[in-house]
């Protein structure tokens, strides 16, 4: 049995953005209507009203509340501190070094193609300048991602998984995502780096199959390799 | 070199137009930089404009892909270096000696320079649309080795860098002028903790200046060494230098550019509340924290390097939200039990609190590491951080133009027109960038020209460039607000807002020497206020 | 904080004690990290003991006459011939010497600016 948000040991990103996206949005979309109620409620509540005869009101002359202003620096202390301790939580597990032990896809950026390689089972997807390159994973199977690049830095990204990890030339990044659902995202993969010219057409599709279906694949790219 | 300069010290020389170019009264340097940097405002916003056109439908139309990236890196780069640092700094240099009874700008020569210098690097740094391979293509911040010769060989990138060379040394000049003019210049009894808020915001500005510009400076330096000679960066690790020493400086550009509005909204809101600034010590103190919390949270733009510590960027990222809740506190508070009168300045003000926030608190979305990974690069981040200096720094601007309009010239702008202005721009800028976080949501990345037909994005982008034409609108109702008050001259007299700091109690437009009068005692931050509470 | 000095030393403060977090309680820590830091509190701090010296002498210097010309063609055209030589780095060294003479020229100018100003001191 799994848990909700792990497959195969390894954390769904997605899951654990949604997660932490759910605590994040309400409090700043409640903040951000706080913010515009009282501003609105002020402006009118407290206007001048020039033509009314009865208004001999003048405006207050107190300027300070340091108690006030301690007590509420203490309750944005705490939203902050909250924030920052589901932030290091949800962390500590997207940032999971590669397992070692899951499909190995080794990922070669360079301008303005994707490369997909897979070391142990031989395989290499390419594309064309007219039709970018397809990612093949099988759903729910650990995938340990290494992502290089050959020349300026770009950067992979796969929106559906909520993910996204800088090609720095010279460095190698490891990374490890799962799929869990299967389909197909036609220009699923992204560079968001910008990298020159044809940074805006540098993508690539994501196929996710069923584990039969990977092997499948494999089966039918390796013979048609040999 | 001409008679006035070797003669000096003449009482009063005609200037004329001609004068008014190499000025040493901060008046005329102030006034000239603000219209240097609002003319380089002008220009980058037809860029947005241009691009807005292209991305309104899927596919090329208007443009090659080459000339999107020029687009997008002029635009940026004028809006950062060429249009709100200058005119951040030139509001100080305009308005803080009056603010602390000076009667001129310490080290005057040197602002003059610094504004020569911007003007000079602008032309620079656009010169390169003239030549053969067009204006730099590398995006603001020109990652290396990108922004390196094999990869961006265009002369225009180089013409960028010397730009920038020059409007980030004019920066650091003109902020050791202001902020020497502060430490040196104050009036009798303006102890610092008497200083307006809106100087105090210039101080806070003038430091990180000072601090930080100087890595802009060095990374500029290296980049064109490496452009021309080669063997300065090298493999990850160059990569890696460029981009600290950039963020370094690029992430506290973002609260030079704020700092000086978030005072002048105070200002605007403590004026037409009819109240002092409410909190003015834990103001001051929550300022310098700010100042020095952005100034340490550079790695936040790193985050899906791989390279930084995450955790310590995350933190001191998400602590902002401390002092920005306090300056929120703080004007609400004035405008609590207030007599509050809808001027134009107002409205700006109320607006930059209510667009700002949103930026606000998208930064603090952003400033953790899990959901960063989603949005980073993609047009989230292009509408967060438009909320933030739109929202905050345009809205603050014009707050500050519409307040400081009268002092400035001596003339009134119209209150409905400046309502039309006002509301064109809050719905304009709405209808742009609001749409741009669901782009970015759902996987759009920025700088690009033109997206599948199978992403589903067409209708948002075609909302956010309809909006785009109503900011154009909004700005020509403005323009056209200026030019009939210039036309008009309607006298607005010394202090047509009920104004609080030492600016208001002298004529409109001031005289040479700023105050020919006696000063008004200062016991306060705002003298005026103290005298008026006094009276009634 | 009633003196400059102070307040600008009460920012470095600040920034000192962040970089330092960083620099004692994280791990991955580059040259820069530290670098940049330091120097920005270094230079604070430069700038608070400059600004704590010149504000003792203030008081009298507000109020001196204005010896500044009002207008200072010399600092326009050192700004130009800045750029000049900057410029002169991607056009050519030609337009580097051109540069240079011209904001020789300017300091010229400049100095009899300042001498001018001394005598009327």
């Amino acid at each position: 049995m799994r848990r909700a948000g792990y497959v195969a040991g390894v954390t769904d990103t997605r899951h654990e953005y949604d997660t932490l996206a759910g605590l994040y949005v309400p409090i700043g979309a409640a903040v951000v209507l706080l913010v515009a109620l009282l501003v609105v409620a002020f402006a009118w509540r407290y206007r001048a009203r020039p033509d009314d005869p009865d208004e001999q009101r003048r405006p207050s002359r107190i300027h300070r509340a340091p108690r006030t202003e301690a007590l509420y620096v203490l309750v944005l202390a705490c939203v902050a501190a909250l924030l920052l301790w589901r932030t290091y939580t949800v962390e500590g597990r997207t940032d999971h070094a590669a397992s070692g032990r899951g499909l190995g896809v080794l990922v070669t950026a360079s301008k303005w193609h994707w490369r997909f390689d897979y070391p142990r089972l031989r395989i290499v997807q390419r594309g064309t300048d007219d039709a970018p390159p397809t990612l093949v994973v099988p759903a729910r199977r650990t995938i340990d991602f290494t992502l290089r690049s050959l020349d300026v830095i770009h950067a992979f990204w796969i929106p559906d998984r909520r993910f996204k990890r800088d090609a720095t030339p010279g460095f190698v990044s490891s990374f490890s995502l799962v799929f869990p659902r299967t389909g197909f995202w036609r220009y699923g993969g992204e560079c968001s780096e910008y990298c020159g010219l044809r940074h805006t057409w540098m993508k690539f599709h994501v196929a996710v199959v069923s584990p039969a279906a990977f092997a499948r694949w494999t089966r039918a790219r390796q013979g048609g390799a040999a | 070199m001409t008679a006035v300069g070797a003669a000096g010290v003449r009482p009063r020389p005609r200037r004329g137009w001609l004068g008014t170019l190499a000025s040493t009264d901060h008046k005329a340097l102030g006034a000239g930089l603000f219209t240097t940097a609002f003319g380089f405002f002008l220009a980058a916003g037809v860029l947005a404009l241009l691009m807005r056109f292209e991305l309104a439908r899927p596919r090329l139309q208007l443009m090659t892909l080459h000339g999107y990236d020029e687009l997008f890196t002029l635009h940026g780069s004028t809006m950062f270096y060429l249009f709100a640092t200058p005119v951040a700094l030139a509001s100080g240099v305009y308005l803080v000696p009056l603010q602390i009874g000076a009667a001129r700008l310490r080290w005057a020569r040197v602002a003059l320079a610094g504004w020569w210098m911007v003007i000079a690097g602008g032309l620079i740094m656009w010169m390169g649309f003239l030549t053969a391979q067009g204006a730099a293509d590398v995006g603001w911040y020109s990652y290396w080795p990108l922004s390196d010769m094999p990869n961006s060989p265009g002369i225009g990138t180089d013409y960028w860098i010397v730009g920038i060379l020059l409007a980030a040394s004019a920066a650091i000049l003109i902020a050791a002028c202001v902020l020497a003019t502060i430490v040196t210049l104050r009036a009798p009894g303006m102890t610092m903790l008497r200083l307006p808020v809106f100087t105090w915001t210039m101080v806070v500005t003038c430091l990180m200046v000072l601090t930080a510009f100087p890595a802009l400076v060095v990374a500029m330096g290296l980049l064109l060494a490496q452009r021309q000679l080669g063997g300065v960066f090298s493999g990850a690790s160059g990569a890696f230098d460029y981009q600290h020493l950039f963020w370094f400086f690029g992430h506290p550009v973002v609260y030079v550019v704020f700092f000086p509005f978030v005072g002048a909204i105070a200002e605007a809101i403590a004026i037409f509340s009819g109240r002092r600034w409410f909190g003015y010590r834990p103001f001051v103190l929550s300022l310098l924290l700010f100042a020095a919390l952005s100034m340490s949270v550079w790695g936040h733009h790193m985050f899906t390097t791989s390279a930084v510590e995450n955790r310590y960027f995350s933190l001191t990222s998400t602590a902002l939200l401390v002092p920005a809740g306090i300056e929120y506190f703080d004007a609400l508070a004035t405008m609590w039990r207030g007599r509050i009168r809808f001027a134009t300045p107002l409205l700006f003000a109320l607006g930059f609190l209510v667009l700002f926030v949103i930026g606000g608190t998208t930064g603090i979305f952003v400033g953790s590491p899990p959901l960063d990974y989603h949005v980073t690069d993609s047009y989230f981040i292009v509408a967060h951080f438009h909320y933030t200096l739109f929202g905050g720094s345009v809205m603050g601007l014009f707050a500050a133009v519409y307040l400081w309009w009268p002092k400035v010239t001596g003339t009134l702008l119209s209150e409905r027109l400046g309502r039309w202005h006002f509301w064109l721009t809050m719905v304009g800028m709405n209808v742009t960038f609001f749409p741009l976080f669901f782009l970015g949501w759902e996987g759009m990345p920025r700088r690009v020209a033109d997206y599948p037909r199978s992403s589903g994005w067409e209708t948002l982008n075609a909302v956010s460039s309809a909006g785009s034409a109503l900011l154009l609108i909004s700005l020509l109702v403005f323009l056209l607000n200026v030019a009939r008050s210039l036309r008009r001259r309607v006298p607005a007299g010394p202090d047509p807002w009920g104004g609080q700091t030492l600016e208001w109690a002298t004529s409109s437009p001031p005289p040479p020497e700023n105050f020919p009068a006696p000063l008004p005692p200062v016991r306060s931050f705002a003298p005026l206020q103290d005298l008026r509470e006094a009276a009634s | 904080m009633r003196r400059p000095g102070v307040a600008i030393l009460v920012w470095a403060a600040l920034l000192g004690a962040l970089a330092v977090v960083l620099w004692a309680v994280f791990e991955e820590v580059d040259y820069l990290s530290v670098l940049m830091p330091a120097f920005a509190v270094a230079g604070t701090a430069l700038i608070a003991l400059a600004g704590w010296r010149a504000a003792r002498r203030a008081g009298e210097r507000a109020f001196a006459p204005q010896a500044v010309p009002e207008t200072s063609w010399p600092a326009v055209l050192a700004a130009l011939a800045l750029a000049l030589v900057l410029l002169g780095l991607e056009v050519g060294t030609f337009l580097c010497l051109i540069g240079a003479g011209l904001f020789a020229f300017a300091v010229g100018g400049l100095a009899r600016e300042w001498r001018a100003e001394r005598r009327t001191r």
